[in-house]
């Protein structure tokens, strides 16, 4: 390159500057009142970068005045920033959002005073300033979950320890008493009574829990080779003091079928289904499980011989809350509508379908079905 | 006989405990949180320990945490008592057992014979 290149000029070496700074540039000149007092300031100068993100070309500006052609630069509190660095000789750094005369953005301006007016830098900082709002409110969310998820996992040990207490001193003293021969049989079944009751409380706080996780999206799976098998007869055993009333029939493959899933979860889902059938059917009315292969699935149904569901209400029966209309006329079957929809997303979140047929008047189908391992 | 040490901070809880257990021939031991089970353990020996999860100032986690570092209590089996509808991998691996409360006093039974045996 030559020594003397034109381009190495003072005065042309500042156009460039000007011309490619990725930040806006003006200068302006202050306008007085007769009594000194500032009125306003005319632009000087502004470089192109200014032009784009003004969105006017400079002939529009240079000559003119600040608030006449954008006012909002005292509602911005802009002008007052001006006006002091005028006055006090001092530069100024301010970040803000402009939205008037058609720009809308966050800037960080830094304005210098330069002769009888200043000089201002302004950079456009919206997009960092949206990803910091984005981020802010990405962790608010975060938090939000965290905060419920500790307040479940509290509520659960808070609702929990008296169940806890109350069930086994109940046993404790049915053990007892029944040790020394003093429990007749009708306080026996008082404290039957009493058990049973803790345990139906139970279940219900465990099902509330686990919506109030699933709404929370948390509702994790511990997965680990799970034999249906067991899960069968894990829910029935858990259930066996419930289901008094129904003779169960199981038919049960005899080959294991064994599917990747969480064993306690997937036993509350067919628990579940075993409640409804037992909840929905009259006294004596059979329930059946059945556990089979199909194909590269297991399939496991339960049926029982209840009120069916009628069949504008199947495609809600797994909506969170629901209950189908022939509930109500059938006075005095209690619930809360969260048990199908629980064991349905159970039965989804392990790669599985929870499918039900119903007659009304004649009694329901449902069956699991899951991926074999 | 065998000795449990149970460590609960719910009062109610820990007397069930002290119940079941007495009832069936066992020594018991009371702590009401973690750090007073390790005072309980420097003084009295003990085959088994029954904890709580949730506990002020030393938790059921921390608890078997520092059972494990110390070779004299390391081989004492630990039972996890938890609320908690959740049990995690961690747990599984760090305890003897997992007791899920409420739980059945059979099953509290069972777990100590096979424990201490």
């Amino acid at each position: 390159m030559a020594p003397h290149d034109a381009s190495h000029a003072p005065e042309t070496l500042l156009a460039s500057v000007l011309a490619s700074s990725l930040d806006g540039i003006m200068a302006f000149r202050t306008l007085r009142a007769a009594d000194g007092a500032i009125v306003d300031f005319e632009w000087l100068l502004v470089n192109p970068r200014a032009e784009q993100i003004i969105g006017r070309p400079s002939a529009e500006m240079i000559g003119r005045r600040l608030l006449v052609e954008m006012p909002g630069n005292r509602d911005a509190g802009l002008f007052d920033l001006y006006v002091d660095v005028v006055e006090s000789g001092h530069p100024a750094h301010h970040t803000f959002h402009y939205d008037a005369e058609g720009v809308r953005a966050w800037f960080q301006i830094t304005a210098v005073p330069l002769g009888d007016g200043f000089a201002v830098t302004f950079r456009d900082i919206t997009a960092q300033k949206e990803a910091e709002e984005m981020r802010r409110a990405r962790e608010a969310a975060e938090e939000a979950i965290t905060l419920r998820d500790q307040f479940l996992n509290t509520a659960s040990h808070e609702l929990k320890t008296p169940l806890t207490a109350l069930l086994g001193h109940t046993q404790l003293l049915a053990r007892r008493l029944g040790r020394a021969g003093t429990l007749d049989e009708r306080d026996a079944r008082t404290m039957e009574h009493i058990v049973q009751q803790s345990q139906r409380l139970n279940r219900l706080v465990a099902t509330m829990l686990d919506v109030a996780r699933l709404q929370n999206g948390k509702l994790p799976l511990t997965t680990a080779p799970c034999s249906l098998q067991d899960v069968v007869a894990r829910a029935v055993g858990e259930l066996q003091t419930v289901l008094t009333e129904h003779p169960l029939e199981l038919l049960l493959a005899d080959e294991p079928l064994l599917v990747s899933g969480d064993e306690q979860r997937l036993c509350e889902a067919l628990s579940n289904l075993l409640l409804n059938a037992a909840r929905y059917s009259p006294a004596d009315a059979p329930i059946r499980v059945e556990l089979l292969r199909a194909g590269d699935s297991a399939r496991l149904a339960v049926s029982d011989k209840g009120m069916g569901i009628p069949a504008s209400a199947l495609p809600h029966v797994f909506s969170r809350f629901y209950r189908a209309p022939n509930i109500d006329a059938n006075n005095g079957v209690s619930g809360m509508g969260v048990g199908l929809y629980l064991a349905w997303e159970i039965v989804t979140r392990h790669g599985g379908q929870l499918l039900v047929a119903s007659e009304e008047g004649r009694g329901s189908v449902f069956t699991i079905e899951l991926p074999l391992q | 006989m065998k000795t449990v040490l149970v460590v609960e901070d719910d009062a109610a809880i820990a007397e069930l405990m002290r119940g079941i257990l007495e009832d069936e021939g066992y020594h018991v031991l009371a702590a009401s949180d973690g750090l007073a089970a390790l005072e309980q353990l420097r003084r009295q020996r003990c085959d088994l320990v029954i904890a709580d999860l949730m506990m002020p100032v030393m938790d059921g986690r921390d608890l078997r945490r520092a059972l494990e570092a110390t070779p004299a209590y390391r081989a004492i089996p630990v039972v996890l008592m938890t609320a908690a509808s959740q049990i995690t991998a961690e747990d599984r691996r760090l305890f003897s057992a997992v007791l899920q409360k409420p739980f059945d006093l059979d099953d509290v039974l069972a777990l100590a014979a096979r424990l201490v045996a």
